[in-house]
């Protein structure tokens, strides 16, 4: 997902669950931030380094693949934007090894979220973007893996966007380019992607990679064979997925604002969405690189009040000048970034409890 | 690439040029033992990566879609290393025709590649160059050792070819290559 989603929409989400303008800022800012927050931003506030939520494409170039390489890449993908959907996950006739990449396979509804959410409930509102941008990247990011993997992420020639004409489905081939100059041709169905290495570990391999950018836009609905599924066919229905992870977010952010009772999984807020349903598919749908300036006039509807471009100067010179850093704004963003990726990190590298011998 | 990268890479590349001087010092010893060493180096680097391939077909690739393409390139990889294997003890002419073969491959290869990027507006020139450049070689080889029959040029060509190699990796550590961000 991108700004789009996480700032301007997690905004008109925090709105409609009952938050006022400016704490619905501050989660969006927040939930925008874990895509920028980098070792390298960090090393510019002074910040600590653990707290990274992201890497840039030259930091991921610079990691050593081994063991603790790998270790730290999937703790920042599978904590922030690949969440794991089930740990203990089980198929049969699979080696150990097959088996250590498939658990990570990020989908919605999982466990982890559950935690995640319910973490943020006693937590400032930093924390509650962090989780929603977990949240929302749950829907986006599904069926792909926070860790590089050929086995998992790669992709291959099967792909076709599918293209509603007069009420009639009809698939159209996709191509993928693998330069890094040119931006996605919506019209052409030609995209960007990272380039095909049989190399299990390589960084091409990580996430949706050699998907390129289509799972990060909201209008696109597309077919294509994951790697992992023994040849089945994966629709992938943005516009549906978006629109559930949009009322999964007014949900999450209503029982935490009201703190009347835990965050459950696979619960919606259609009660309040719903009013707005063909507006928000309308935003969903248009075939566009970026909605941001649709989802931004709908938030200024919702409040009232302007939302202002994500800028990041004041956090940063607030940061910078304060004495008691960790009460400020990327104080308490990095204390919740690192709790959260102790979380994921350790249930996805906790050794398995043996049983004691009576 | 990192700086770090670069570094290892830009190494990596002087080292092999060691290696390349010291085969061409071994014509001016005895260049059947050069020979010999060539084989035997290419033969377990091959044997060795098509065993890796292969066990990660088996461990992993198998349960892939597309997987077999990992299972087709390790047969075929160690099946070129013990072929390589067997050809130690036999006439200097036979492993010039092979050192032909392989590169011409090769070259072959790293042309339609090159041909591919372009197509995927990726960078190609370097590509096309290096296939150009081996198939060069293939064809000094096939003028200069069948026709001449003499292991010198068994091993000088090898030599070059690491040489050349080495060039290519040093040369490599400065080529920007596309990656795209995930968020």
């Amino acid at each position: 997902m991108q700004e789009d989603f996480h700032y301007y929409a997690t905004y008109c989400a925090a709105i409609l669950a009952g938050y006022t303008h400016e704490e619905s800022l501050t989660i969006c800012f927040s939930a925008q931030f874990v895509d920028l927050c980098t070792k390298t931003f960090l090393t510019v506030v002074d910040g600590p380094k653990e707290a990274a939520t992201t890497q840039l494409n030259l930091e991921l170039m610079d990691m050593k693949l081994d063991k603790r390489g790998l270790q730290e890449i999937t703790s920042v993908w599978s904590s922030f934007h690949f969440l794991p959907y089930d740990l203990n996950a089980k198929r049969k006739k699979r080696s150990r090894a097959y088996m250590q990449k498939y658990r990570l396979i990020c989908n919605t509804n999982g466990e982890l979220l559950k935690e995640t959410v319910n973490r943020a409930y006693s937590e400032p509102l930093e924390a509650v973007g962090i989780a929603m941008h977990i949240l929302a990247d749950t829907w986006a990011h599904r069926y792909f893996a926070g860790t590089p993997s050929l086995v998992i992420n790669n992709t291959n020639y099967y792909f076709y966007e599918i293209l509603d004409k007069d009420g009639k489905e009809e698939r159209r081939p996709i191509t993928f380019k693998h330069k890094a100059s040119m931006s996605d041709d919506i019209e052409n169905a030609v995209y960007l992607n990272c380039i095909y290495q049989y190399s299990e570990k390589s960084i091409m391999n990580l996430g949706h990679g050699r998907a390129g950018h289509l799972p990060d836009y909201s209008f696109i609905k597309y077919v294509y064979l994951p790697a992992w599924m023994d040849y089945e066919e994966m629709i992938k229905d943005n516009p549906s997925d978006y629109y559930h992870a949009f009322s999964q977010m007014v949900y999450a952010l209503r029982t935490i604002h009201r703190q009347e009772h835990e965050f459950e999984c696979d619960r919606y807020a259609f009660d309040v969405v719903d009013e707005y349903k063909n507006e928000i598919m309308r935003i969903l749908k248009t075939r566009r690189l970026s909605a941001s300036e649709d989802w931004r006039a709908f938030g200024m509807k919702l409040s009232g009040k302007e939302v202002p471009e994500f800028d990041l100067t004041d956090a940063k010179q607030e940061y910078k000048n304060a004495s008691d850093k960790e009460n400020t704004t990327l104080g308490r963003f990095f204390h919740a970034a690192i709790e959260q990726k102790r979380l994921v990190t350790r249930k996805i590298y906790a050794k398995p409890v043996k049983k004691k011998k009576e | 690439m990192s700086v770090g990268a670069k570094i290892r890479r830009i190494i990596g590349g002087i080292l092999m040029l060691l290696i390349s001087f010291l085969l061409i010092l071994t014509i001016t010893v005895d260049s059947s033992a050069g020979i010999g060493l060539i084989m035997a180096f290419i033969s377990v680097w091959l044997i060795v990566y098509g065993i890796r391939l292969l066990h990660y077909y088996s461990k992993m690739a198998r349960y892939m879609v597309g997987g077999k393409t990992i299972l087709i390139l390790g047969f075929v990889v160690m099946d070129l290393g013990l072929f390589t294997l067997s050809l130690l003890d036999v006439h200097s002419s036979i492993i010039i025709l092979y050192l032909l073969g392989v590169y011409a491959f090769s070259g072959a290869i790293d042309v339609m590649r090159a041909f591919e990027q372009r197509k995927n507006e990726s960078p190609w020139k370097w590509k096309l160059a290096t296939g150009f450049i081996e198939i060069s070689v293939a064809l000094t080889a096939l003028v200069g050792g069948v026709f001449f029959r003499s292991s010198t040029i068994v091993v000088l060509i090898f030599a070059l070819g690491i040489a050349y190699s080495a060039v290519a990796r040093i040369v490599d550590a400065f080529i920007k290559k596309p990656m795209m961000a995930i968020l």
